[in-house]
Formats: structure tokens, C-alpha cells, sequence
């Protein structure tokens, strides 16, 4: 019996040492060329390798909200400041039950037109539209029977005049330049057909006019974790998958599509939770598979500014969505597994995605169960375990440690001594015990997505003052 | 050690090394910050001295009697083919060009002139943000520029790097050097890149052109077939903008129907710019056209057919209200609007007989009581 258990834990063991040293490599590499990217993208700024001239793609900037009377106000404010010229707001109320429609209309001076609009996509029906021209860039306002967040964005879609379109979070903030900034990608090659944005935990940051003013890690603990989880995720695979046309995620936060190419898709589909994953995937396939020249790219200077969780139940609620999201984003487009039609997007996006995110979960529970059950068995060096489990919290300390100060540096943020304690600090909680707690919520997030179909991810919103 | 002992302690070495990298050069960039601005102040004063009017005449007046560059260069330990260098010189004399002295900053610029072809020829074999950066700064004194065939075909290198800003860069000094074969010749390279640039910014980096327009694009016409449709569209799109003279070029690619889609609705849009009698048949015909494949076509001929007048065209934009696509229903009101029409009248009129026709005039109504109603407030007015 202890033979077949020593064949099993060489096995297991054999295993993990692939696991890890593949991870270790992809982080390594992504962390690396992610950082010098940002010291290239200093230096262009330091060499002025900037547009003189003002090109302005037009662009519909559509915000899906759905109870968002807290937020939707500040949010809209800080959109009519932003540096670009040719843009049009279209926030979608998807049958809130709060005031969103009428904080709107009030706060703007809207009124209530009789507006057909086009339906492209299939949508749910619309109940009214409000708009308003008093200001810098037309604001349209668009009540709508619920529908979920991707039919709020298709029904964004239809009623959008421009060739390009923004898709944002309520409850976000794009800084001042990052319009400007997003569309650049598309200006400097015209099959880009989707660009997506950095997105940053705006806790503990004072922004005014768009403008980052101060910057300060959170007060909240589980904040300063995302921050520096953040810092990893947008430094490390983002930038290294948009090196090769690889990136299968634009986050919902922020991300700029072309309009026609989105259409001819089929736009957002309602049924999938991770709507804003499944239509990047969906697009390289579409593009693909029509032999369609294309690029989606990764603006890491577009940055948007947006609230975390700072409860745990919200961010547990949050990443199981994200779970759910990814897992029905991989399963719909299964067909990219080691296709090789697919190329890079198939070897190395698409197999990251599924070993070190989808099944990652799996494979560390899988994991911590082993060691467990070695310990009993007495099969384990415990010595040599603590040793090895030090030596990897101290490299992905260090990983993410240089992510974020990469980003600190690169961004010209001042920090202050308590907040690089702070940093140092977190780091290690967050790879010995959050990255555990969200290994199993995400493990768990599976059992019964099915109902949880088309509802809206809540969490706890905070009234902010981007003005 | 073991293998995987060497690898984990290796990557982590090179964790190490980043954060050290950032912490060193972060220290290093704020140590040199005050440096490089005492310098840009010393660098100012002392070619104020030189080339300013040191004895009372204006120095560009006697260009002679200033110092060369090159001396000037060494008396100041400065190197231009350093970019570090170039930046605190061009820096100084942004300066000295916001200032009162502007006059020494053009005597300096003239003077350096003779070194700028050797200066491209340096920037050219260095990395592309260094290219780009030199681009940049020929551009920015393009006035006090002569610029010699050799200097273009430098520029024609730097214009088919791979970086963007080095791209735009060399393309804006070309336009601004206002030679139009070298302008054509720019296109053609950007033609066989690998990455080909948005119309929008070729269209107007034409359209910034500092030459003759009319040569520029008689000679872009001459050599319309050798490009592809991205640059043929820009090339149409920057004759849109700039003359009224092309109609029956531009009526041949709207009426040709093997050509491209998009040829053809730029060409369409001209004719909606510029009013033709002879392209009215065709505009109409588009508008007419239900099919709804080429819905394009027909939106875009009801906006075209705004400045238009007679029965046929009311009869066709009436028709186009009817049309199954929401663009060609709303460019065919507002062209009734123009035309004189009022949508109450409309709504009356037609009212019953199709509601998305109904529903659009009622729309472009709605909205025309926005406009006039909502003054714009006071908040918006400051925002804008």
C-alpha cells in the first residue's frame, strides 16, 4: 500500500514541479517584459514620441448602469472632462429600481424624446429615452426593461452614432487623457478592431477633474491586496499577451471596440456572466476563422479608475461572477484548445487562461489536500515543505513588488514610507492567504451559475468624488 | 544545488535586479531633473549672448558675424547627436522661441542648418524613439528649414520605420517641407508597410500639406492606380476636404461599380460637399434603392442630396423615409429639413402610412425643440 502511495505522491510531485515552473516562467517573463515596457513607454514620453496633432476618432463612451443612483452622476461628470473632442455619452438604466434615471435627468436637465432606435442587436425593449445637449458632447439617456449588463451594452450598441464605442463601468472613472490614449492603437494600425485599458483601484486615490491629484494605498486591507493584484494581472499577462495579438480578456471597466466588427459577432451575449471575456474571444474567432487581418491591443497608458470591494463578501461575489464568466468563455470556445489555426492565441493564451486561471482553483485545493494527506502518511519532509513554501512567497512577493512599483515609478506616483511598508507587507498575505480563500471561492463558484444567469454583480458602492 | 533550486534563486535574482533597477533609476531621474534645467538656463544665457543682439544689430540680419554652431556646441560641452543633448536644446529653445528673444533663436536655428542633414543621418542609425525624437524636432522649426533632396530622403527612411511616432513624425516634416513628389513617394511607403496607418491621419496630415495643394494632388491622381484602397480612400478623402475641382474623377469611381465600397462612398459624399448637377440622377438612384445591402450607398446619397432642390429630390428623400435602415431614415429627414420642410407638416402628411418613417420625423422634430430649447446653461458652457 505505501508502494502505491509513493507512486502516487511521485507523480503528484512530478506534476506540481511542471506546474510551477511553468508559472514561475510566464510570470517571470510577463513581469520582465511588462516592466520595460513601461520604461519604454517613460522614455517615448521622454523623447516626446507623442501625436502633435489632434486626431480624433469619434468615439460613443456607453455606460451600462443598473442601480447606480450613488455613482451615476460623479461618473457622468467626470466623462463631460475628459480631454477629447469628438465623443457622445450613452448610459443605459437596465430597469433600476433605485433613482438612476432620474438622478440622470435631473442632474443633467434631460428630456424625454421620442427616439427610435435602430435594433441591430436583439435587445430587451427599450421604455425611454431622455437627452440632452447643453453640455460639451451630447448625453443620451436610455431606459430599459432589465436585461443584464451585455444587454445594457447591446442596447448601448444600437443607439450608438460613432464607428467606435467605450464600454465602462458605472461606477469608474476614465482619468482625463485616457480617451485620447486608448484610441492611439487604432490610429496607428487600422485593423485594430478592440483595445482595452488599465484598470486601477481608485481606493485611496483623490482624483479631481479627471486628474490624479494624491495617491495613497488604501486604508482598507483587502483594498491594498487588489491594488497590488491589479498592479500583477494588467503589468504581467496583459502586456505580454498583447506582444503577440494574444489577449483573450478587455476588461469591462474599460476597453474600446470597433463598432461594425462588434455587430458582426452578434455584440454581447446575454447569456454568458464574463460578457466582456466571451466577446474578445468571440472576435478573434470571427476574425480567424473569416481570414480577417486584425489585432486587439493593450493601451497600459488609457487608464480608468475604479472602486474594489473593500467587504469580503463582495469580492467573493465578484470573482465567483469572474469564475463563472471564464468558465463559460473557455467551455463556448473550446475549439480553440490546441488549435493550431488559432496559433499563439491557442498555445499560450488560451492555455494560460485554462491551466493557471480556470483550473487553478482546482489544482491548488488538489494540492493543499496532498500535502495533507502526505503529512499523515508521514511521506513529507516538513522542514523542506516550510522551506519551499517560504521560497515561494517570497518569489511572488518579489513579482509583485516589482509589478507595482514598476507601475509607482513609471506613473510618477509618490508614495509614502507607511504605504511601501504597507506594500511589502500585503504582498505576502496576499500569496500566502488571500490568493487560498479565492482559490477556493473560485472553486466553489460553479455550483449553480445557472441560476445566477443575467443578474448584475452587486457590490457595495460608495458615493465617490471624482470632481 | 538542484535544478530546481538554481531556477527558483535565478528568477527571483532577476525579481531582485528589477526592483533595484527601479529604485536606482527613479533616484537617478530626480538627482538629474534639477541638473538638466540648471543647464537649459546656462545653455539659454549664453546663447542669448551669441546669437542675440549682442552689439546692437539684429544677429540674423549678419549671420556672418555669429559663431558656428559647432563651436558653440563644444564651447558648451553639447552634443545634439545625443538626444539627451538634443532634448535640453531643444527645451532651450522653446524657451527662447515663447520669449522676446525669438529673433536670436532663429539666427541659432539658420545657423545650425548646414548640420542637420548629418544630424539625421546619426539619428537614423539610432534606436526609432531617437529617430522619432529628431523628426519631431526638425518638424517643430520646419519655418527656418530649408530642406535639400538629401534631407527628404532621409526623411523617406524615417517615414518607414516601424514605429508609429517616428512614422507620423517624418510624414508631418514632409508635409511641412511642402514637396509634393516627396509627399507621394512617403505614401507609397507607408503603402507597403506592414502596418498601415488610419485614414483619418493620413488624411490630414495631407491636409496639413504647407506646399501647392494643387500640384500635391494632381500628383497623387496621377499615381491614384499604384495605391491601395486604404490610401486611395485617404487620398480621396483629402481631396474632399480641399477642392471642389474633381467631380468627374469622382463621379467616374461613384458610378464604377467594380470599384471598391468605400471608394465609392467617399466619392458620393464629395457630391454632397460639393453639389453637381450631372451626379444628381445617380445620387437619386442610390437613395431610391432598397435594397438592403446597399444601405450604405443610400444614407449616405440622402445626406449628400441636403443641398439639392427639386420634386425628384423631395420624391426620393420621401421615399428614403421609408427605408428599413434606420441611417438612411434619418439622414433622408434631415435633408427634408434643409430643403424647407417642415416635420409637422410631414408627420401630418404621412402620418399612419409608416410609423418608422413617422417615428424618425418625429425624432429629428424632438430634437430640433432640443436644440432651441435647452440654452446652453452656464455650467455646460464652462465645461466645454
Amino acid at each position: 500500500m505505501k508502494d502505491l502511495y509513493q507512486v502516487f505522491f511521485q507523480y503528484v510531485g512530478i506534476f506540481f514541479v511542471l506546474y510551477m515552473v511553468g508559472y514561475a516562467t510566464f510570470l517571470l517573463l510577463s513581469v520582465t517584459v511588462g516592466g520595460s515596457e513601461l520604461w519604454d513607454a517613460k522614455r517615448r514620453g521622454r523623447l516626446r514620441n507623442e501625436m502633435k496633432r489632434d486626431y480624433y476618432v469619434p468615439v460613443s463612451v456607453i455606460v451600462p448602469a443598473h442601480n447606480e443612483g450613488v455613482t451615476i452622476e460623479a461618473t457622468i461628470r467626470s466623462l463631460l472632462l475628459l480631454q477629447y473632442r469628438l465623443y457622445e455619452i450613452v448610459v443605459v438604466d437596465d430597469g433600476s429600481t433605485d433613482d438612476t434615471s432620474d438622478v440622470m435627468v435631473k442632474a443633467f436637465s434631460m428630456q424625454q424624446i421620442s427616439r427610435p432606435i435602430q435594433r441591430v442587436l436583439d435587445t430587451q425593449p427599450v421604455e425611454a429615452v431622455f437627452e440632452t445637449r447643453s453640455y460639451k458632447v451630447p448625453i443620451t439617456l436610455i431606459r430599459k426593461r432589465n436585461g443584464g449588463k451585455a444587454d445594457a451594452l447591446n442596447v448601448g450598441i444600437n443607439a450608438a452614432r460613432y464607428p467606435y464605442f467605450i464600454c465602462m463601468d458605472a461606477d469608474s472613472v476614465l482619468q482625463y487623457d485616457s480617451l485620447e490614449k486608448i484610441v492611439r492603437p487604432v490610429l496607428a494600425d487600422d485593423h485594430v478592431v478592440a483595445v482595452g485599458g488599465t484598470v486601477r483601484p481608485c481606493n485611496g486615490a483623490q482624483i479631481k477633474d479627471g486628474r490624479l491629484v494624491k495617491y495613497r494605498m488604501p486604508k482598507k486591507l483587502l483594498a491594498c491586496m487588489q491594488v497590488l493584484e491589479y498592479d500583477r494581472s494588467f503589468l504581467a499577462s496583459r502586456i505580454l499577451f498583447d506582444k503577440f495579438n494574444g489577449s483573450i480578456i478587455i476588461s469591462g471597466a474599460f476597453g474600446l471596440f470597433k463598432k461594425s466588427m462588434v455587430i458582426n459577432v452578434g455584440g454581447y451575449d446575454t447569456g454568458s456572466m464574463g460578457e466582456d471575456m466571451e466577446l474578445v474571444v468571440k472576435l478573434h474567432v470571427f476574425c480567424r476563422e473569416n481570414r480577417i487581418p486584425y489585432q486587439i491591443r493593450y493601451a497600459a497608458d488609457a487608464v480608468c479608475w475604479t472602486q474594489v470591494p473593500e467587504r469580503f463578501q463582495d469580492l467573493v461575489k465578484q470573482r465567483r461572477r469572474w469564475h463563472i464568466g471564464l468558465f463559460q468563455s473557455m467551455m463556448r470556445f473550446r475549439r480553440i484548445f490546441l488549435n493550431p489555426k488559432f496559433g499563439m492565441v491557442s498555445f499560450v493564451s488560451y492555455m494560460y487562461f485554462l491551466l493557471y486561471e480556470l483550473l487553478s482553483p482546482y489544482i491548488e485545493v488538489f494540492g493543499v489536500l496532498t500535502v495533507l494527506l502526505a503529512f499523515f502518511a508521514d511521506l513529507i519532509n516538513v522542514p523542506f515543505m516550510i522551506l519551499f513554501f517560504l521560497i515561494y512567497a517570497v518569489y511572488s512577493a518579489v513579482l509583485s513588488l516589482t509589478a507595482f512599483f514598476s507601475r509607482v515609478h513609471t506613473a510618477d506616483l509618490k508614495l509614502s514610507g507607511s504605504d511601501i511598508v504597507k506594500a511589502v507587507g500585503l504582498c505576502f498575505f496576499e500569496v500566502s492567504f488571500l490568493r487560498f480563500a479565492m482559490a477556493w471561492v473560485r472553486m466553489t463558484a460553479l455550483f449553480g451559475y445557472r441560476r445566477k444567469k443575467n443578474q448584475w454583480g452587486r457590490i457595495q458602492r460608495k458615493k465617490i468624488d471624482f470632481n | 544545488m538542484s535544478g530546481s533550486e538554481v531556477l527558483i534563486y535565478g528568477y527571483g535574482a532577476v525579481c531582485l535586479c528589477m526592483i533595484v533597477f527601479n529604485l536606482v533609476y527613479n533616484a537617478v531621474q530626480r538627482g538629474k531633473e534639477p541638473r538638466i534645467e540648471k543647464k537649459v538656463e546656462h545653455l539659454k544665457t549664453a546663447l542669448l549672448q551669441k546669437y542675440g543682439a549682442a552689439d546692437g544689430t539684429r544677429a540674423s540680419e549678419n549671420p556672418a558675424a555669429v559663431p558656428d554652431t559647432s563651436v558653440f556646441f563644444r564651447q558648451m560641452h553639447l552634443k545634439p547627436e545625443k538626444s539627451e543633448d538634443l532634448l535640453i536644446l531643444a527645451e532651450t529653445l522653446s524657451d527662447i522661441f515663447d520669449s522676446e528673444h525669438r529673433e536670436a533663436g532663429v539666427c541659432f536655428i539658420r545657423k545650425l542648418q548646414p548640420d542637420f542633414l548629418r544630424l539625421a543621418k546619426e539619428y537614423l542609425k539610432k534606436d526609432s524613439m531617437q529617430t522619432a525624437y529628431f523628426a519631431a524636432f526638425l518638424q517643430e522649426y520646419v519655418p527656418w528649414t530649408e530642406y535639400s533632396d538629401d534631407l527628404l530622403e532621409v526623411l523617406l527612411e524615417y517615414a518607414a520605420k516601424q514605429n508609429m511616432y517616428c512614422r507620423i513624425n517624418a510624414l508631418d516634416a514632409l508635409y511641412a517641407s511642402g514637396n509634393a513628389p516627396y509627399v507621394v513617394k512617403a505614401l507609397n511607403i507607408q503603402d507597403r508597410m506592414e502596418t498601415l496607418l488610419h485614414t483619418r491621419v493620413l488624411t490630414e496630415g495631407l491636409l496639413s500639406f504647407s506646399g501647392n495643394h494643387e500640384e500635391l494632388m494632381k500628383m497623387l491622381l496621377e499615381r491614384f492606380g499604384e495605391f491601395s484602397v486604404r490610401i486611395r480612400l485617404a487620398v480621396l478623402n483629402y481631396i474632399r476636404f480641399q477642392s471642389g475641382e474633381y467631380k468627374e474623377f469622382m463621379y467616374r469611381i461613384m458610378t464604377d461599380e467594380q470599384e471598391d465600397r468605400e471608394l465609392r462612398l467617399s466619392a458620393e459624399r464629395y457630391f454632397g460637399r460639393y453639389p453637381w448637377e450631372q451626379a444628381r440622377d445617380a445620387l437619386l438612384a442610390f437613395a431610391r434603392d432598397k435594397e438592403t445591402l446597399r444601405w450604405e450607398y443610400a444614407a449616405v446619397a440622402a445626406a449628400a442630396l441636403k443641398d439639392y432642390r427639386g420634386e425628384d429630390v423631395i420624391s426620393a428623400l420621401k421615399s428614403a423615409l421609408y427605408s428599413s435602415n434606420w441611417y438612411v431614415r434619418y439622414n433622408a429627414a434631415v435633408s427634408l429639413e434643409a430643403s424647407g420642410f417642415s416635420y409637422t407638416e410631414l408627420i401630418d402628411v404621412m402620418a399612419g402610412k409608416d410609423r418608422y418613417a413617422r417615428e424618425m420625423m418625429e425624432y429629428r422634430l424632438g430634437e430640433q425643440r432640443l436644440m432651441e430649447n435647452q440654452k446652453v446653461s452656464k455650467e455646460g458652457r464652462g465645461e466645454a
